[in-house]
């Protein structure tokens, strides 16, 4: 079960991408560095 | 899996499950634009490779064309079957969200200067969420 999730919404305010991240230990996925690389990608910058 | 003193079966649980992490089925899922991305490499062989030197290049000040021209004129020298001009998928680690799940209203909700949120001043946008139990909390 995730303990975080971190949640893309694009201008429309439709949920685009989630981010589940583990309950238990450090998870680098969904760690806003990744996060804002992601969001790099889909800004084409 | 690393030395534990002590052995007790919560140090044991939290050990395991971070030696599991990197295995951990939900942080390597792919999505399918992370899946037809990947095909789309694999048919043009150095295409994963360009963006990461592209980027690289980014962060190092150079500019993405000499990285794209040197790219052009490799496969141009080699012979190879020139790929279609279409654009790929951006390559993102994030789960595609559930279907039809718009952002629901809220209100009650302050940001970090103490100004209360609404749904609707969230549109126009791209915005980040991120929600969890409690603060200093695992996640």
């Amino acid at each position: 079960m995730a303990s975080r999730i971190t949640v893309i919404i694009d201008p429309d305010g439709v949920w685009k991408y989630h981010y589940p991240t583990a309950a238990i230990g450090f998870d680098f996925y969904g760690h806003p560095g990744t996060v804002l690389k992601d969001m790099k990608a889909l800004l084409g910058k | 899996m690393p030395r534990i003193y002590g052995y007790s079966p919560i140090l044991l649980a939290i050990a395991a499950t971070a030696c599991a992490g990197a295995s951990d089925p939900v942080a390597t899922q792919t999505t399918p634009a992370q899946d037809s991305a990947a095909a789309q490499a694999d048919g043009a062989g150095a295409a994963a490779t360009e963006e990461d030197t592209a980027t690289a290049s980014m962060d190092s000040g150079a500019t993405t064309e000499d990285a794209g021209s040197a790219h052009d004129t490799g496969s141009q020298d080699s012979g190879a079957t020139p790929t279609p001009d279409v654009a790929e998928p951006p390559q993102i680690t994030a789960l595609d969200a559930p279907p039809n799940k718009g952002l629901p209203t809220f209100s009650a909700v302050k940001d970090t200067t103490g100004t209360l949120a609404k749904a609707d001043t969230l549109k126009g946008q791209w915005t980040v969420l991120w929600f969890y139990p409690a603060a200093s909390t695992f996640g």
